[in-house]
């Protein structure tokens, strides 16, 4: 055909083009026919342009104009082609479709639920713990924290009390300001006493956080004063649990450290109080109580010295936490300069109520690792998927044929197969939303601390499931819906009946996603592996002291002793007891067990301090007995231990020092007899070194020494101690020392014993939670993957039954063709823990912040982990195996 | 590509209360009348459609496809001597189905007189005039 120039200008190009690109939006059936009317069309206009002026300043526009109808014209043919009748016909015929293959659809289903289900319940657990205000405040995003910063950037420290009243009457952006602290208390008197978690908050608590009471009333004004009368107001579940739901509870006393508080009111069930990052409040107590609550503490309403507050607020409306950090700043200033101190300039308002920085740091790290386990889950569930809908598609290539011959546009058959795959992850996504209410609940019992959140799967937590379902359902899905509408019409044609199944190989991507299976499979349990491996080298490791010690708590504190040497001497009767338990051969008192990330720190410095030796703020502090050396076999390697005739109980007059520290402030000197200077209330206190003790763990397990100081308990005196026992080889003496020690202990909670081990391997919680969250994945992966197997292995052995059965009637064994199949399965797998090892190259160094005096490599996970994959390859491809070595020759023959 | 086009009425002719619902906003509007009357008159193909009804392309092009999957307007490829003889790219001729007849006249009846005057303000142009 030759046609007169179609002028070459750039405005014909330009518009051409454009009807070329939209053209694509058009099926492809029809869209050869659509471009050449428009390209007619185009032509036709240019040519008679010229000939109709008027509406248009320059003809040409008129061409430019008329060109865009074409965008316009493609989007039309689209809307025909999702036209809503046709799509509700579609969907009634999808819905027929899998409910006439319940197998497949509820396997689909269950794989998508597994996979979905796993990160929805972590999601539930972030959502609650980072990103959801916690429950039963009003309006929580009219909340913000204030808080005072320092050198690190994850600092946020508390205030005092005076600072505390001060922000609240001078500032201008709060409409009013709430203070609380976290503390352990003891419930109960005489035998029924156990150990509970107090909140001590100011009167206005309950009123600034607009948190709702269930009965009775929050505090009054005059209640936080010392002297107030003792109230109390309990939470929901202490009103379940230990106040039998009563109803006329108000008004009714509860033993707090052996005081009598009055109950003045029920906090609403869904709330768990200020805190996330704390323990969940029992009850609630007004600041005037602090001195019962936490006895012998230093926490003094009237001392401006002692930082023990977490202030929150409600911001006034129209300003923002940045705003009300502006406003602060100055007023802080002004009352520093008012006090005459040091003036730093470093509050912080943050907004919500969530973690604090530091904790928020600690949450944001965890919580990215067990999204990437159970996001390692779903790709594992999801090739699962892509594995069975390929199978699938190919028993159904026959069917799709007769559609696509009588007329059916492969994008239909697609849209038909994404939509079976999207309608089957809708219904695998809400039923593993359904389901998590339950598994969030597990995965809160196996971690190793309690959380101060609910749970509660929310709105937020369906939509995440729905659109991680629909996703991967979409990426998934897509891939195997359009291997399954690429039949070739002819050859399926040509071939009748049974052969169908061979005209596309699919065989090489189902190898892929069952090797990726594998290889994933591998990281997630060789990383688990190492984690769990260092919680093993952990505990078993050597931290300096003795790990094979029982250690437990004696809390003798109450609110009606007054004297701290009291306590200390009742404290030592219940050591003396201990000892005379037949089987224990020794007995010290001590603060804390070292590693565990619970001692407290002091300053200390050189009490003859030269410029060169600055203060050193993060020494660790242990108070200790007498006996604590010997029982815990830690060497005094210069000067003496602490001795009652030389240290008699009363002012400090001895401390003694660890080899680091000593090197620190001493270097090349011998410590002995120097003065140490304290940081104190009272100002500054100098005490003498008299020993030197090695080096043992002390921050945590996993870093080296720092400088740490032993104070002796008659000196430091306190109501509550860790009871360390030692006892013979072979000795189970639990029960024994329990029944011993509880007339001793009446109004305090009995004791429970476990070793120092334990101990130290709970201050690992982040490994272990991990650990063992990734052990719990790790395990259904592995399930995920096993079924995988044995679905790929299965299917391709029955597509393949003729030929087993050829190879059986020329004379090969059952044997063979049992060793053909497995040696089949052996080398996709083999090849999956290569990937799998690569894979965990690749992760190791993520890993580096947890795994420690375990390498990288270790050889012990990687050849267990390597086996377990191994063993349970050969056990999911066994059956199949078996099978196609039952083929039956003549069945072949005949078909042949 | 045949099984769908025929299907499609067949659909709409379905007794099902949520075809009904959207056979009830799927009415014929004024460009379609104009469409079907212009074509009635023997204005056969797009760009003389457009020309006497003075729609613009995105709304003419889109009405056409929609009127023959609905099976009221007829579409037919005219001959590749025609267009070699007259020098230009074939042309895609349209004609009313009975259907398409069946359209006009409700349209007439839904629009009146109205129909007359606006939806289809003929003008005639150099050439045919």
């Amino acid at each position: 055909m030759t046609l007169p120039s179609f002028s070459t200008s750039l405005i014909v190009a330009a518009c051409r083009g454009l009807v070329r690109l939209v053209s694509f939006a058009v099926t492809s059936d029809r869209r050869a026919e659509w471009r050449a009317e428009w390209e007619g069309e185009l032509f036709e206009l240019w040519h008679r342009a010229d000939r109709t002026p008027g509406r248009y300043p320059h003809p040409r526009l008129q061409f430019v104009h008329f060109s865009f109808g074409a965008v316009a014209h493609a989007l039309a043919e689209l809307r025909q082609e999702w036209k809503l009748e046709l799509l509700a016909y579609e969907l009634r015929h999808t819905v027929r479709f899998l409910v006439r293959n319940r197998v497949f659809s509820l396997t689909a289903a269950l794989l998508i639920a597994l996979g979905v289900g796993a990160n929805t319940t972590v999601f539930t657990l972030v959502n609650a713990v980072m990103l959801r205000a916690p429950r039963g405040i009003e309006a929580p995003d009219r909340i913000a924290q204030i808080g005072r910063g320092g050198t690190d950037a994850r600092d946020f420290d508390s205030w005092s009390y005076p600072l505390f009243a001060d922000f609240r009457a001078r500032n201008t952006v709060f409409s009013d300001l709430a203070a609380y602290e976290t503390r352990d208390v003891t419930l109960g008197r005489d035998d029924d006493v156990e150990p509970a978690t107090a909140q001590l908050v100011s009167a206005n608590y309950f009123r600034v956080l607009g948190a709702r009471l269930a009965r009775g009333r929050g505090f009054l004004d005059e209640e936080e004063r010392e002297g107030a009368p003792a109230v109390v107001v309990i939470s929901d579940l202490t009103w379940r649990t230990r106040l039998g739901t009563d109803p006329s509870v108000i008004g009714k006393t509860l033993a707090i450290r052996g005081r009598e508080f009055q109950i003045v009111g029920v906090a609403a069930p869904d709330f768990t109080g200020a805190d996330v990052g704390s323990g969940r409040p029992d009850i609630w107590v007004p600041l005037g109580a602090t001195a019962i609550v936490s006895p012998g503490g230093m926490e003094h309403l009237n001392s401006r010295f002692v930082s023990w507050l977490w202030i929150a607020g409600r911001l006034k409306p129209g300003v923002d936490a940045r705003a009300a950090q502006a406003a602060m700043r100055p007023l802080f200033r002004q009352m520093q300069l008012a006090a005459g101190g040091e003036v730093r300039d470093d509050l912080l308002v943050v907004p919500g109520l969530g973690l604090r920085p530091a904790e928020r740091a600690i949450a944001n790290v965890v919580s990215a690792a067990l999204l990437a386990i159970v996001g390692a889950v779903l790709l594992v569930a999801c090739a699962n998927l892509a594995a069975l809908l390929l199978a699938r598609g190919a028993a159904r290539e026959s069917e799709i044929g007769v559609r696509l011959a009588l007329g059916a546009s492969r994008r239909r058959v697609v849209r038909q197969l994404i939509m079976e795959t999207a309608l089957i992850a809708v219904v695998g996504s809400i039923a593993a939303f359904a389901f998590t209410r339950w598994t969030a609940r597990f995965v809160e019992w196996l971690m190793p601390y309690p959380i101060a959140v609910s749970i509660q799967p929310d709105v937020r937590v369906l939509a995440f499931a729905i659109v991680v379902g629909l996703c991967t359902s979409a990426v998934f899905g897509l891939l195997p819906a359009m291997r399954t509408a690429r039949v070739d019409l002819l050859s399926l044609m040509r071939a009748s009946g049974g052969a169908v199944g061979a005209t596309i190989d699919r065989g090489r991507v189902r190898s892929a996603l069952l090797v990726g299976q594998i290889a994933l499979s591998f990281v997630l349990l060789g990383a688990t592996g190492l984690l769990m491996r260092t919680v093993r080298h952990a505990s078993s490791a050597d931290p300096g002291f003795r790990t094979d010690v029982l250690v437990g708590d004696v809390d003798l504190r109450t609110g009606l002793t007054s004297s701290q040497g009291a306590l200390v001497e009742r404290l030592e009767q219940v050591a003396a007891r201990a000892a005379s338990v037949p089987g224990v051969t020794g007995v010290a008192l001590a603060s804390d067990v070292p590693a565990t990330g619970t001692m407290s720190n002091r300053t200390m410095w050189r009490a003859d301090g030269d410029a060169g030796n600055p203060r050193m703020p993060t020494v660790s502090v242990l108070v200790v007995d007498t006996g604590y050396f010997h029982v815990m076999d830690v060497r005094i390697v210069r000067g003496r231990q602490f001795d009652a005739m030389r240290d008699p109980a009363g002012p400090m007059t001895s401390i003694v020092v660890n080899e680091a520290m000593a090197q620190r402030l001493w270097p090349g000197e011998d410590p002995i007899g120097k003065e140490l200077a304290l940081g104190s209330i009272s100002g500054e206190r100098r005490v003498p070194v008299v020993g030197v003790a090695r080096n043992t763990r002390n921050r945590s397990l996993r870093a080296e020494p720092g400088p740490q100081a032993y104070f002796l308990l008659s000196q430091n005196p306190t109501g509550r101690a860790l009871l360390h026992v030692r006892v013979g080889a072979k000795q189970q003496p639990g029960s024994a020392l329990a029944t011993s020690l509880r007339p001793l202990m009446v109004g305090s909670p009995a004791p429970r014993f476990v070793s120092v081990r334990e101990r130290l391997s709970r201050g690992l919680a982040d490994i272990r939670l991990i650990g063992i969250l990734g052990a719990t994945f790790g395990a259904l992966a592995l399930a995920l993957a096993a079924a995988g197997i044995y679905g790929v292995v299965s299917y391709e052995t029955s597509r393949r039954g003729r030929e087993y059965g050829l190879r059986l009637a020329l004379g090969a064994s059952p044997g063979e063709i049992n060793r053909m199949v497995l040696r089949q399965t052996a080398r996709l797998g083999s090849l999956g823990i290569v990937i799998g090892i690569l894979g965990m190259a690749g992760v190791a160094p993520l890993l580096d912040r947890w795994v420690f005096g375990v390498s990288r490599f270790d050889p012990v996970t990687f050849v267990s982990v390597a086996a377990v994959l191994c063993l349970t390859t050969a056990l999911a491809a066994l059956g199949p195996a078996m099978r196609a070595s039952r083929s039956d020759p003549m069945a072949s023959l005949r078909a042949e | 590509m045949a099984i769908e086009r025929r299907f499609a009425p067949n659909l709409l002719r379905t007794p099902r209360p949520y075809v009904a619902l959207l056979l009830m906003t799927r009415q014929i509007g004024y460009a379609t009348a104009g469409l079907l009357r212009a074509i009635a008159q023997g204005y056969r193909y797009g760009l003389d459609i457009m020309e006497v009804t003075g729609l613009p392309s995105g709304t003419v092009y889109p009405t056409l496809t929609r009127l023959e999957s609905r099976g009221f307007v007829a579409g037919q490829w005219e001959s590749q001597a025609i267009a070699d003889r007259e020098k230009r790219p074939r042309r895609r001729y349209y004609k009313l189905t009975a259907a398409g007849r069946a359209a006009l006249a409700e349209s007439t009846r839904l629009y009146g007189a109205f129909a007359e005057e606006t939806a289809l303000r003929l003008k005639p142009f150099e050439g045919e005039a």
